[in-house]
């Protein structure tokens, strides 16, 4: 079972003229076999059929355009050096 | 006269030779040394050295009482130049001399001068009075007479003035900046006392020298925080702050953070720069880590980022965000929307390369995944994909087959593809054939979706999931695998797709339907559970408990576990029956399980007849045993229905007993008592009645011709009989009469009328009457009351007249 909205390189979306448009295409291009081409053009075309092709069509999940991500904070300008070793110096108490 | 100065001469030689006994000359010294004329003692002592064991020990005595004097005046000179002389003394020892107890004088005298030596060396802090209890220590080291009890303390007190010593030059030292040299001090401190942790020199003098380490930029050693937790707060907080310092110089920034969020006072001015410092570095870190995953969203802008690249990004995702939003607390949301782009690279990237077993993986993965139609449609598909190559394996077919059935049985997995698709013509489709709901289960369905009756317009969404369970089985079967893995496989594949279909068929409400292995790997199990509970509670409906059972996985108060329970032991008790074992039977059936299974009708109610099947199949195989009697009785008695096992009993009791007796392998006493058991199970049984009859026969002829020693038990069973004949009996009965009257036929007229009148009978006409009024009243006739009786009774006649 090949899936025919490859065969026809058409999105899962594609309207009934899309799918015949892609069927000329497809016959022009000559990746798959006429008979191929033949059986998902009538497979998208029959709805029940196309309801089964549709569930061999893998589907993206909802997803946005990454972004690159921006950083807003900025480091404060304290150092170890600045820092006094004997704060808490114990040597004197 | 003469003899009395003989007498007195005698006594006094006697008196001049006891005073000059040894021991008469050592009392006198005792007593000379008790009134501290010690010199006189001394002197009397001098002369028996060689003579009494005890004159050098006391000899010594005498100088170690001098010196208590001279100690008693603070003169410490002079007391130990006696303490000395005691010591000296042991050159007196002579071969009589008793060792010992000069030891002890000479062990004490040595004590003493050692603490006078220890008691005058004049405390301060410096090198040459660490030099003074040294030589002391030396002193006592190297002595014979070193073995006082008090000797170890003195010397523990000498090492603890030497340590404090060292340890007030180690704190001059660190004070003046000699951190070298205060480190050696307090080394040198800590050496003399040897791991005491209640010692306070000892816990400071370690913890300085860790603090001097962290003076000088030197690794400390880890080991001895436990000693410095021990040490004053001052200590503590001085050696913690300046530790935070120098793990920070060395980068060690999540130590620093732990020892200042657990040992430092964190409301300080000066920590709560240590906490900037460490929050700089941690953003410092994040920074570098933005700009990694920056440089990966520029990748996929351009489509150059590998693979690799993607995965190990989107493995990580969730660890970083973790990890970064402590500092960036924002950061979690930009990260979140990143993963779904990032998978759904991958899973593409996956599907091109027909990788489609990563492709499962990376979705199954997916936090809840079986709440989005749209995943679970790409891993039904994925599992098709990937069952093409023939990739089924003992091991993954079950996750492969659960996923696909749960996918494939997903209603909203073809909504969701309805929505996406477009259709130019005016189709609609129907949910009243979909094999994912029995009920109208969908609170949203897209318009062009409805309950309505199938036609050429209005399409069978349901079909559609049919015809994809029917390409994977016929997947499954094109598989090229080992035999029994097929068969493995397959009857997995039935059992997950019987079981989703039957909490389907229960379930109103909308759930995730998923097959039980798909629900216990992804822990939705439950909430199947929990409806099925529901049903039953609300409408008695045990097949929810049946279709339960697949779903459990824990020992939950559940109906569901009570049901299983029962169902168990009715198998255990069926299995029992089966290999013919009834202590296993009796075992299986507590009381508890006795009430679980009376809990449940359909159980109750299909008891008898797989007892009656399992006994058909058990009493084929064993046509002739009587186990198997005891074994149909214990069923029986627990049987809720009985009537099909009670003929089932009766039946196989009497062919035991037809075939055992014609074969002479069973008594006809014996006989009787499994044909009358028989009889009471079915007492209108034909065969059973008509085969009693006939054994009541035989064992009453036994009796009248004395071959029975059992006529009172076989009397007993008779009367059991003669007051519960069932019509069946009375009705194959007639030979018992017929037995009766050929007996009276051949008996003389006389004795015959005696009998059927009972009088003038002797004991053995008495059992002749017996057995055959026995004859009589079980064959159904009512005339063998003696007629004679109530006369007898009335003229008094009551006893027997001879035959």
């Amino acid at each position: 079972m090949k899936n025919p909205y490859v065969v026809l390189d058409v999105p899962q979306n594609a309207t009934k003229n899309e799918i015949i448009k892609g069927k000329m295409i497809a016959m022009k291009q000559r990746i798959h076999s006429l008979q191929d081409i033949q059986l998902a053009e009538k497979q998208l075309l029959n709805p029940s059929k196309r309801l089964i092709a549709d569930f061999m069509y893998p589907s993206k999940i909802k997803a946005r355009r990454p972004k690159l991500i921006k950083l807003n904070i900025t480091p404060s300008n304290i150092c170890i050096d600045d820092l006094n070793e004997d704060a808490f110096d114990s040597l004197n108490k | 006269m003469a003899a009395l100065i003989i007498i007195v001469v005698i006594g006094v030689i006697g008196i001049i030779i006891y005073l000059n006994q040894p021991n008469t000359k050592f009392n006198k010294a005792i007593n000379l040394i008790q009134q501290s004329r010690l010199n006189e003692a001394q002197e009397i002592l001098f002369k028996l050295f060689s003579k009494h064991p005890y004159a050098v020990t006391r000899y010594s005595e005498c100088f170690y009482l001098k010196a208590e004097e001279f100690k008693k005046q603070k003169k410490y000179n002079e007391a130990i130049n006696w303490y000395n002389k005691v010591i000296e003394t042991k050159k007196m020892i002579t071969h009589v001399s008793d060792k010992a107890s000069f030891n002890n004088v000479a062990q004490k005298a040595f004590y003493e001068i050692s603490q006078i030596q220890f008691d005058t060396i004049s405390f301060n802090i410096s090198t040459e009075i660490i030099k003074a209890y040294k030589k002391n220590l030396e002193f006592i080291k190297i002595s014979e007479f070193n073995n006082s009890q008090q000797i170890p303390e003195l010397i523990e007190k000498h090492k603890h003035k030497i340590a404090e010593i060292y340890f007030e030059i180690g704190l001059q030292e660190e004070k003046a900046g000699n951190f070298i040299t205060a480190k050696s001090s307090y080394t040198n401190a800590t050496s003399f006392l040897t791991n005491d942790l209640s010692n306070k020199i000892y816990i400071q003098s370690k913890a300085r020298n860790e603090i001097c380490k962290l003076k000088l930029n030197e690794i400390i050693d880890s080991s001895t925080i436990n000693i410095i937790e021990k040490s004053s707060n001052d200590i503590r907080f001085d050696f913690y702050y300046r530790y935070v310092l120098s793990l920070l110089k060395n980068e060690k920034f999540a130590d620093a953070e732990s020892i200042i969020e657990t040992k430092l006072d964190t409301k300080k001015s000066e920590i709560k720069k240590l906490i900037e410092i460490c929050k700089n570095e941690k953003l410092k870190l994040a920074t570098i880590e933005i700009e990694n995953i920056n440089k990966n969203i520029k990748d996929i802008y351009n489509n150059s980022s590998s693979l690799k690249n993607l995965v190990e990004l989107y493995d990580s995702i969730t660890e970083k965000s973790n990890n970064l939003s402590i500092i960036i607390p924002d950061i979690q949301n930009d990260l979140a929307e990143l993963k779904p782009s990032l998978f759904n690279r991958i899973l593409e990237t996956y599907n091109e390369r027909k990788e489609y077993g990563k492709a499962i993986s990376l979705i199954s993965n997916y936090q809840e995944f079986y709440k989005s139609p749209i995943l679970m449609k790409n891993v039904g598909n994925s599992c098709f994909n990937y069952l093409k190559d023939n990739n089924f394996t003992s091991k993954n077919y079950k996750i492969l087959i659960s996923l696909f059935i749960t996918s494939a049985y997903s209603d909203n997995v073809m909504l969701y593809s309805l929505e996406e698709t477009l259709w130019d013509d005016d189709y609609t489709f129907s949910l009243s054939e979909s094999i994912g709901s029995s009920y109208e289960i969908h609170s949203k369905i897209p318009e062009n979706v409805n309950y309505d009756e199938i036609s050429e317009k209005n399409i069978s969404i349901g079909e559609a999931q049919k015809y994809l369970l029917s390409q994977f089985e016929k997947l499954i079967n094109e598989q090229s695998i080992e035999h029994d893995l097929l068969s493995e496989i397959t009857e997995f594949y039935e059992s997950e797709k019987k079981a989703i279909e039957n909490i389907i068929s229960i379930i109103p409400n909308e759930i995730i339907f998923a097959t039980p292995y798909f629900a216990k790997k992804f822990k939705i199990a439950n909430s199947i559970l929990d409806e099925l509970e529901h049903d039953f509670t609300d409408y008695k409906n045990e097949e929810s408990l049946e279709a339960g059972i697949p779903y459990l996985n824990d020992n939950r108060d559940l109906w569901i576990n009570d049901y299983n329970e029962a169902k168990k032991t009715i198998e255990t008790l069926i299995e029992s029956i089966t290999h013919k074992n009834v202590l296993k039977f009796s075992e299986a059936l507590t009381d508890r399980r006795k009430k679980l299974i009376s809990q449940f009708d359909s159980l109750k109610e299909s008891i008898e007849i797989r007892l009656v099947d399992v006994f058909n199949s058990l009493t084929k195989r064993y046509s002739d045993d009587e186990s198997v009697l005891d074994l149909f009785k214990k069923a029986i008695d627990f049987s809720p229905t009985k009537e099909k096992l009670k003929y089932q009993y009766a039946g196989y009791a009497a062919n035991l007993c037809i075939s055992k007796i014609n074969a002479d392998k069973m008594k006809i006493y014996k006989g009787l008592q499994i044909m009358s058991n028989a009889y009471k199970m079915a007492p209108n049984d034909s065969r059973v009645c008509s085969n009693l009859i006939a054994l009541i026969r035989m064992n009453i002829l036994d009796i009248l011709n004395q071959r029975s020693s059992s006529a009172s038990n076989i009397y007993s069973i008779l009367d059991e009989i003669k007051s519960n004949r069932s019509n069946s009996f009375k009705n194959n009965a007639g030979e018992l009469i017929k037995t009766r009257n050929e007996i009276l036929n051949q008996l003389p007229s006389d004795a015959r009328i005696a009998i059927t009148s009972g009088i003038n009978l002797n004991s053995q006409g008495r059992e002749l009457k017996k057995g055959l009024d026995y004859l009589g009243v079980l064959g159904g006739s009512s005339t063998v009351k003696d007629p004679l009786a109530a006369l007898r009774e009335q003229l008094g006649l009551n006893f027997d007249l001879p035959f």
